[in-house]
């Protein structure tokens, strides 16, 4: 993950928050509140949802401010608090159903080997087709980068369980995505 | 590269994603950031909680010590009757301990000086100590016969007046016997003495309620206790010690 120099103007926002200044918070929400909710939608299909868990996010993110104590990427930080209030909502919503039959070995070489660029949308289809654990670990690990060690810390999984999950959700994305470029080549 | 250009197309276009949220969403997020307390507030109910929870701990800890003290006056009392109750084991622990010091006399010369220097006192200590714990005990119990209803007494009163009586029959009989005969031989004595104690035997077994051919047959077995003899032989006085020797001698 990039670290973005926190610009001085933000350095301002975010001290002005802490001493709970709404005006300042109004800036920082109106500056993130984008990004974040795309960043929870990518977990939760329904957009109403989805922005009420990141209403709950920034609720957090305001609430523990003067954690943040500028180090490193205030994007980064926000995103990670708006991630853990998506997947404490799935959990609530009891939405994660790991299978466990098969543990598949030597999976962190493989990714999808198609060289086809996919719109926003036709990804973000393809994302919410899969199963609710195949998307939550094919998020975590492709989209936001972290370690099969995190999501396993996570979303209280084995490493070996999360290796599995995203060798599937490949190989479905992957299915999926030869399957579309097919109708496309029937249909010129 | 190649492979991995797919998966590098979503995430660089996932992450710049945005979405615009709804026109009140700031609203609400306002609403409830002002219905949240202010956090120092929180700090104070955190403090004044935890306060409240030491306060708790302190509180029973305090109860549970005087609860704690009540049960061990209970227990003192407890030893004090089960004292009371050993009377008849206190003896025979006393032999045992008795028993222990003779064994070490019997050990060899050489060994015997440090053992028994060692062996002897202490049952000695003990027996003491045993002594002195019994006396106490029949004090207490002499004191607990006071509460013996008067009936009893009365009758434990008539039954050696009886006794006494007796006792100064079989005498006078055996002067009259002296008298009139001019001796008295061993047998007659020994009649007399028999008649008495089946007389006494049968006057305490009427007082009970029923007689039954147990109590009968237990009767051959039945003795007078030594005083009785003693205060037959008293009530002759000086004149008779001979025959009282004699009686004696046979009964030895």
């Amino acid at each position: 993950m990039k670290i973005i120099p926190l610009h001085k103007n933000d350095v301002e926002l975010i001290a002005a928050a802490i001493k709970k200044d709404r005006k300042a918070q109004k800036k920082l929400f109106e500056q993130y509140a984008p990004k974040m909710l795309g960043v929870c939608r990518q977990y939760i299909r329904c957009l109403d949802l989805a922005e009420e868990v990141m209403l709950k996010g920034f609720f957090k993110v305001f609430s523990n401010l003067d954690s943040f104590k500028n180090k490193g990427s205030f994007e980064g930080w926000i995103r990670r608090i708006m991630v853990n209030e998506c997947i404490s909502q799935l959990r609530t919503d009891r939405k994660f159903q790991f299978v466990q039959d098969k543990e598949i070995e030597n999976t962190s070489e493989y990714a999808i080997e198609i060289d086809t660029q996919l719109e926003v949308d036709e990804i973000q289809r393809l994302i919410d087709a899969l199963p609710e654990g195949y998307k939550t670990v094919f998020v975590l690990y492709v989209i936001e980068g972290y370690k099969h060690k995190e999501i396993a810390e996570l979303l209280q999984i084995s490493e070996s369980t999360s290796k599995s999950q995203l060798y599937k959700a490949r190989n479905m994305l992957q299915t999926k995505i030869k399957e579309q470029n097919r109708i496309r080549y029937d249909a010129q | 590269m190649m492979r991995n250009n797919l998966e590098k197309n979503i995430r660089d276009k996932m992450k710049a994603r945005e979405l615009k949220p709804s026109a009140n969403a700031w609203d609400k997020l306002e609403a409830q950031l002002d219905a949240a307390p202010p956090k120092r507030k929180l700090v104070f109910w955190y403090y004044a909680a935890a306060s409240i929870v030491g306060l708790m701990l302190i509180g029973s800890v305090v109860y549970y010590q005087n609860i704690e003290g009540q049960p061990q006056l209970v227990e003192e009392n407890v030893q004090e009757s089960h004292t009371e109750n050993t009377i008849d084991v206190l003896p025979k622990t006393l032999v045992n301990t008795e028993f222990v010091v003779e064994e070490s006399h019997s050990m060899p010369p050489e060994d015997l000086e440090e053992t028994t220097r060692e062996d002897k006192t202490a049952p000695i200590q003990y027996a003491e100590e045993v002594e002195q714990k019994s006396l106490d005990i029949v004090s207490e119990t002499t004191i607990a016969h006071e509460d013996i209803s008067p009936e009893i007494i009365e009758a434990v009163e008539q039954d050696k007046n009886y006794v006494d009586q007796k006792a100064q029959e079989v005498a006078t009989h055996i002067k009259s016997l002296q008298e009139n005969n001019g001796e008295v031989t061993i047998e007659e004595v020994e009649e007399l003495l028999e008649k008495a104690r089946r007389e006494i035997f049968l006057k305490r077994t009427l007082k009970e309620s029923q007689v039954d051919a147990m109590t009968l047959l237990n009767e051959v077995e039945w003795e007078l206790d030594k005083t009785f003899y003693d205060k037959v032989f008293d009530a002759l006085g000086e004149g008779f010690r001979k025959i009282s020797t004699a009686y004696t001698e046979r009964n030895r």
